[in-house]
């Protein structure tokens, strides 16, 4: 057996912000915004955030 | 061989799922990690779009595709230009991303093409857990 894959983290609950994108620092939510670009271009996110979509349903059952 | 496995995790929306992070590295050279599922289902690699600006994408380089969800047909775009992406913790191996952008689509998906060539995947459902080993 080998490595583990480590972080990272989402340490709070993301439901509030959902259809939005959100940038993810130490696990916390930095900022938001309607679409990738904007979040992007927001001058609190840094490029080694961790930028990601939040699904509508993300509390339902995954049928993809 | 080296094997990395991966416990599922949650990410902010109260469920654990078998995500993996990838870093990926866009041909303007954006890069950033994503986090996105494993699954067997989908034939390659599927992007939100929004992710499409981030990692450098124009307009040129995507090609309209239909392709077929579980929901019925939807328009791809199909990125004309690979990406690469590295798991961190096996980075001696660097692959392409062919990736497809999907309006709509909310989380990424590594299917078969891309991730599934480089690695044996290995899902233990019931341990919540995966592996990938390097072919």
């Amino acid at each position: 057996m080998g490595a583990v894959q480590q972080g990272p983290e989402v340490l709070e609950d993301l439901t509030k912000y959902a259809g939005s994108w959100v940038a993810i620092r130490d696990g916390r939510v930095i900022a938001d915004a309607l679409d990738s670009v904007e979040l992007r271009d927001n001058p609190d996110v840094r490029e080694d955030d961790f930028l990601m979509p939040v699904p509508d349903a993300g509390s339902g059952a995954f049928l993809l | 061989m080296p094997t990395l496995t991966v416990a599922y995790r949650d990410l902010g929306l109260g469920e654990l799922r078998p995500f993996l992070v990838l870093t990926v590295t866009g041909p303007s050279g954006a890069k950033g990690s994503i986090p996105g599922l494993i699954d067997s289902g989908a034939d390659g690699t599927v992007l939100p779009a929004g992710y499409a600006s981030l990692m450098g994408y124009a307009g040129g380089d995507l090609v309209a595709e239909q392709g077929t969800q579980v929901g019925g047909s939807v328009t791809m775009w199909q990125a004309t230009k690979p990406a690469s992406a590295v798991v961190p913790e096996l980075a001696e191996i660097v692959f392409d991303l062919h990736p497809c952008f999907v309006h709509g689509c909310q989380t990424a998906l590594w299917g078969r093409k891309d991730l599934m060539h480089h690695f044996d995947v290995a899902i233990m459902e019931r341990r919540k857990q995966f592996s990938l080993t390097t072919v």
